[in-house]
């Protein structure tokens, strides 16, 4: 170190062989990427976005479940086939409760799970291509890559907060969810049952399929702002990506499958099951089977060690590229 | 280049060879340099010359293509590049920095980067930083509000957060009123009265001649010249001479082309130039200019006078870095 202070500046900024490990370094950067996603004013609409269509959903099976009871139990004097009083009334009960249920702590995970795993997964792609692809756009690479950090460490860095992101997000949904199904559930005649040890594990493992899921795409959202060098390439590769495998996955294959015949068809209705999506969701159906079956109406259960090798090839591929991409290319930004 | 140990660790920073191609474009040419303890080492050349590229190079930011980069005597490779750059403090071009942030954040950001932890030392550091380039009373706003020299300004600031022995500084005055200017070449004189080494990038070379100990100058990508300002001027130092008559000029052509063959063959670089703006213009329009050091007038008086030419003015000129700089660097003013 130069001796003396520089143009007198007193404190003393680095003790002499007091430098941080490569790991301590990595998790600085883990927290100044959480840091810089929370201060963005775009993190703080998506995440009101986030509660706000969570809210608003509540506030439809609110009005679902009224409308339900406001439904008369007595048929038109001139309708058909009308099923008696007793049979309409008995009816209507069974979908107050279906409902009431739907809202109701445990099985309102349900709803938190399939919401988390739809808008949870936009907010993502969008938060780390923007957290990934902004690093090109505001050209701050050259503030951490010249004081020594590596490549891998920057990546990393991303990376495990990307993990930690997708984690805060499903966790926070699911406390909502929790909210939502010890308050209005109750509120609507849903009975609240509690959890045993079972049902306790397979919530945590539920919980943590979905940030998993979640985390899938994020990767994408990494390897294509890497790829773009910016976050719009980031953005819009990893929601192109949502979309176009939603798109391919139910409407195209299930079409082609039923215009041709025989072993073809059957090949044909399979290749979905080789697609990022269906490999992650089916990790979720898997993990919130039983006892309390958060999962139920999940995608068809692909074999559960054929998802998660899937999965863990998606994310390896994902990582592996962004980084191959990161470290082979000058930063010129 | 010298293999001294005590020459090798006085460099604080030694290119040899460097080389970058993009493509087909050779961005970079095997430019090997050598910044030494304590310099105010000035890197010039045109726009496109392959400053940035080099400073990005030494600072891993762009891959060389070929040659080596040392850094306070070691070689820099992927298992020491961390530790050597943590004595590095830099700006490259515009500074970059995060919009949504304040100043203070930013260099909190920065300091993180640079491995200081979160500690009093570390704030009381930044705060003295802000205070120093003066940005103290905006530290708390937000960076996109900051005008492009409050931006430069807190680029010095975060190249200062790690009292670095070695600053990079890419062109550090753009876009900084006079006084600005004046400030940063102040601070610039200050940091190397104390012992660190300053690596400047400009275009402004009326500042670089007036801070830099030792400038290098490159054209398309390669080394021109290197070593001190007062060295490198004064081997371009000429004397030029003024005739009452055209005639007279012409006969001491004559006289002082016979010397240079015989009796002076110190006496080069003969020719004809015109008078610099505002200097006195001779009958004819022309000077006779000798490529010669000034302790050399009496010399050539006596040559001339011995052969009955007498001159009217005889003046010592030594070319400014700018001049020199477009020599080098400008085809039609180095041909």
């Amino acid at each position: 170190m130069a001796s003396g202070n520089i143009t007198g500046l007193t404190a003393a900024p680095v003790e002499a062989g007091k430098a941080p490990s490569s790991l301590t370094q990595t998790w600085w950067l883990v927290r100044v990427n959480l840091f810089l996603a929370r201060r963005r004013v775009m993190s703080k609409v998506l995440g009101a976005l986030l509660v706000f269509f969570y809210v608003l959903i509540a506030g439809f099976v609110t009005l679902a479940y009224f409308s339900v009871k406001a439904s008369p139990t007595t048929c038109p004097p001139q309708a058909t086939g009308c099923p008696p009083p007793d049979q309409l009334a008995a009816l209507r009960q069974e979908q107050l409760i279906a409902i009431s249920n739907a809202v109701t702590f445990p099985h309102a995970f349900t709803v938190t799970g399939a919401y988390t795993q739809f808008m949870g997964v936009l907010i993502i792609c969008i938060m780390v291509g923007a957290l990934v692809g902004g690093e090109y756009g505001f050209g701050t690479h050259r503030l951490s890559l010249p004081r020594g950090l590596s490549r891998l460490q920057v990546l990393g860095g991303q990376v495990l907060a990307s993990a930690i992101m997708a984690l805060l997000i499903t966790v926070g949904l699911f406390l909502l969810g929790t909210l939502l199904g010890l308050t209005l559930g109750p509120a609507l005649g849903g009975n609240v049952q509690g959890l045993t040890l079972e049902g306790v594990r397979e919530l945590v493992v539920y919980c943590l399929a979905i940030a998993l899921y979640l985390f899938g795409y994020a990767m994408f959202a990494v390897l294509f702002a890497t790829l773009g060098r910016s976050a719009a390439a980031g953005i819009a590769g990893a929601i192109g990506l949502l979309f176009l495998e939603f798109v391919v996955v139910n409407i195209v294959f299930p079409i082609l499958a039923q215009v041709l015949s025989g072993d073809t068809a059957a090949r044909v209705a399979h290749i979905p099951d080789w697609f990022p999506g269906p490999n992650f969701g089916a990790l979720v159906t898997h993990a919130g089977e039983a006892p309390v079956a958060f999962s139920r109406g999940g995608q068809a259960g692909l074999d559960l060690t054929h998802a998660a090798l899937m999965t863990a090839l998606y994310i390896a591929a994902c990582l592996v590229g962004s980084y191959a991409l990161f470290r082979s290319r000058d930063v010129t930004d | 280049m010298s293999d001294s140990t005590d020459e090798t660790s006085a460099v604080v920073l030694r290119t040899s060879s460097l080389t970058k191609r993009f493509g087909e474009r050779t961005a970079v040419n095997a430019l090997s340099m050598e910044v030494h303890r304590g310099d105010v080492f000035g890197l010039l050349g045109p726009n496109g010359s392959g400053k940035t590229t080099t400073l990005r190079m030494v600072l891993g930011l762009v891959w060389p293509t070929g040659g080596d980069i040392a850094l306070f005597g070691e070689h820099v490779s992927a298992a020491n590049r961390r530790e050597l750059l943590r004595r590095v403090g830099a700006i490259i071009e515009q500074p970059a920095f995060y919009p949504y942030l304040t100043g203070r954040e930013n260099l909190r950001t920065v300091s993180r980067f640079a491995g200081l932890a979160a500690s009093d030392a570390t704030r009381k550091r930044i705060d003295e930083a802000l205070e120093l380039v003066g940005l103290a009373l905006r530290a708390q706003d937000s960076y996109k509000t900051y005008s492009l020299g409050m931006k430069q300004r807190l680029g010095i600031a975060a190249a200062l957060l790690t009292e670095p022995d070695l600053i990079l500084l890419d062109e550090p005055t753009n876009g900084l009123d006079p006084a600005g200017m004046v400030e940063v070449r102040g601070l610039i004189q200050q940091l190397s009265a104390q012992g660190v080494t300053v690596l400047l990038s400009s275009h402004l070379l009326y500042e670089v001649q007036q801070v830099c100990t030792r400038v290098a100058i490159i054209n398309q990508g390669s080394v021109v010249a290197q070593g001190k300002v007062t060295e490198l001027l004064s081997s371009q130092a000429s004397l030029v001479m003024g005739f009452a008559e055209p005639a007279i000029a012409e006969q001491a052509m004559r006289v002082l082309t016979e010397a240079s063959q015989s009796a002076a063959p110190w006496l080069q670089g003969l020719s004809y130039v015109a008078p610099e703006s505002g200097a006195w213009t001779p009958p004819g329009g022309w000077l006779l200019r000798a490529d010669a050091p000034p302790e050399r007038a009496p010399d050539i008086t006596a040559l001339l006078a011995a052969q009955g030419v007498y001159v009217a003015e005889l003046r010592h000129r030594e070319l400014s870095l700018e001049q020199y700089f477009l020599q080098l660097t400008t085809p039609e003013q180095g041909a």
